[in-house]
């Protein structure tokens, strides 16, 4: 019962992690490889704010989510001006410059000794303790952002922004201001990106630099990509199959030494074939150039 | 447009009549110029026509003038309001509809979100009392459609392109090549409708034409005939221009004037 909360607490974490790139990568078109970054910066952000400053959880999330999409303007207004590689390769470098600074600012993120001792998040009073309370609690705060994020892609502004991602000239010949769009999805992205951060560090209770890496970002991508890049369920699924399927390797008994490269491998052969059978994805109705 | 009267109206009209002004427009990709000082004029209610051979800037002129192309000296003007300094957006939103060639759809959505998207202003605009009556309703077969428009046919997406350009009522349509890729038939119905909008709604049309020059010119009001990105003729009487030396001149660039 705890290992099946624990696997449904990583499934909620890791939905909503990919349902925040998707907003970007699949509605927008905008292929983000720093979203681990973002993650990092909902950790950091909130875990400092509820443990330095005194801040309740909810209002140390909401004042992450601005500082992740303020941050995510650094790279958007410069970058988005310019083709899509270059957009890439700018979130590439936002990446390794996030973790470069999570990874140096002793002062504040203790570096590489990480931040123990994180508090449990309190919310309205009560303290959430035990792994069943903070499943339900995970599971809350991931249907409210799914369900925003939900309303966002259904609304006109959802509309535009597929449009602006079928075809950015049309969209500008009819009026609309496609780098703006572009740059407002990108930050919403972002924001979202920061919940699943405050809820990993309040659930592990512990943060490092070495959780929020490039291998991080990669991950997340490929759970959009897996699960269908444009639909709005497919980040769920793909989090669903990427988290369950190295929890199913571990009962196969395989010594510890294999089981990690093993993961990697089976993550590997499941991208090349099902880049070969469905290159939408299980869900996706969006193919990357 | 093949009426007389309209005709005898644009011939002695004020300077302020003019719906598009451009003047002296230089633009070019790179170090490639292809614009060399155009000017051209178009007036309330008229078809212009722009000819020329391959290579000539028919296609450029119009970039510059919706904005997709810099322009590197030279000013636009829409029913006198300088739009030079303007982005793509902001000059279609002052009123300039570009259909580009071939017909610009959007492939994930549906054919009534096309056109929810194009009608679609902010609260701002709304408040201005910007209008959104449709210039050019949806064809029937197409409003009931609700798979996404990348699975519609060819004449479909051309017929759903036009009605998302022209959405909102705009002051002037610009048509890249609008007949490329068009069976004869369709060719013919769009031309018709072409000239509905431009006799009901007195929207002016710019359009360059490379194919089936027999069947458009004859509709236009004016041609202009483009060559090394200048201007070179101009005519009130497109018709004559279907005698052979100015095809001669407009298919191989020849000196046939």
């Amino acid at each position: 019962m705890r290992y099946l909360c624990h696997v449904l607490v990583m499934i909620n974490i890791y939905a909503v992690l990919a349902s925040s790139l998707n907003l970007a990568a699949g509605y927008a078109g905008l292929l983000s490889l720093c979203h681990a970054a973002f993650y990092g910066l909902g950790a950091y952000a909130t875990t400092l704010l509820i443990m330095k400053v005194g801040l309740g959880f909810i209002p140390a999330l909401v004042l992450a989510m601005l500082l992740a999409a303020t941050l995510s303007l650094v790279i958007a207004v410069p970058s988005l001006r310019l083709r899509g590689d270059y957009f890439v390769l700018a979130t590439l470098g936002f990446q390794v410059i996030v973790f470069s600074i999570l990874y140096n600012w002793t002062g504040l993120t203790r570096g590489p000794f990480g931040i123990t001792k994180i508090p449990a998040p309190r919310v309205f009073g009560l303290e959430v303790i035990g792994i069943f309370p903070y499943f339900l609690f995970s599971g809350a705060l991931a249907l409210a952002s799914l369900g925003a994020i939900w309303l966002l892609v259904n609304s006109p502004f959802g509309r535009l922004l597929r449009a602006v991602r079928d075809d950015e000239v049309a969209a500008l010949a009819l009026g609309k201001n496609a780098p703006r769009v572009k740059t407002t999805a990108f930050a919403i992205s972002a924001a979202f990106a920061a919940v699943p951060g405050a809820l990993f560090a309040g659930y592990v209770r512990y943060i490092d630099p070495t959780s929020f890496m490039l291998a991080e970002a990669i991950f997340v991508l490929s759970i959009v990509v897996i699960g269908g890049a444009g639909n709005f369920l497919g980040p769920v699924a793909g989090a669903v199959l990427l988290v369950v399927l190295p929890e199913a390797l571990r009962f196969l008994h395989i010594p510890d030494s294999v089981a990690a490269n093993l993961r990697q491998i089976t993550y590997g052969l499941l991208l090349v074939i099902l880049m070969r059978l469905r290159p939408k994805g299980l869900l996706g109705n969006y193919e990357f150039d | 447009m093949s009426s007389t009267d309209a005709r005898t109206l644009t011939d002695s009209v004020p300077s302020d009549a003019f719906v598009l002004r451009a003047e002296d427009l230089n633009a070019g990709y790179g170090k490639k110029q292809v614009l060399r000082g155009v000017s051209l004029q178009v007036r309330k209610g008229e078809v212009v026509a722009l000819i020329g051979p391959n290579g000539a800037g028919k296609s450029t002129l119009l970039k510059a003038i919706a904005g997709l192309v810099r322009v590197s000296c030279g000013q636009i003007f829409l029913n006198g309001r300088d739009l030079t300094a303007l982005p793509t957006h902001l000059r279609a939103r002052q009123g300039l509809a570009y259909f580009m060639q071939g017909g610009a759809i959007f492939p994930s959505l549906r054919a009534k979100d096309h056109i929810a998207l194009s009608s679609w202003v902010t609260r701002s605009a709304r408040l201005h009392g910007r209008k959104t009556t449709p210039a050019w309703p949806l064809p029937e077969f197409l409003a009931d459609r609700r798979e996404p428009a990348g699975l519609f046919s060819g004449g479909q997406r051309h017929a759903l392109a036009l009605a998302t350009v022209l959405a909102k009522p705009p002051a002037l349509l610009l048509c890249d090549e609008p007949s490329a890729g068009l069976a004869p038939a369709a060719t013919r119905e769009l031309l018709q409708r072409l000239e509905r909008l431009v006799r009901d709604l007195h929207v002016p049309v710019l359009c360059w034409v490379e194919q089936r020059i027999a069947d458009i010119l004859p509709l236009a009001d004016r041609a202009i005939l483009l060559r090394d990105g200048r201007t070179l003729a101009e005519t009130n009487e497109p018709r004559r221009w279907l005698s052979a030396d100015v095809l001669a001149e407009i298919t191989f660039g020849d000196a046939a004037k």
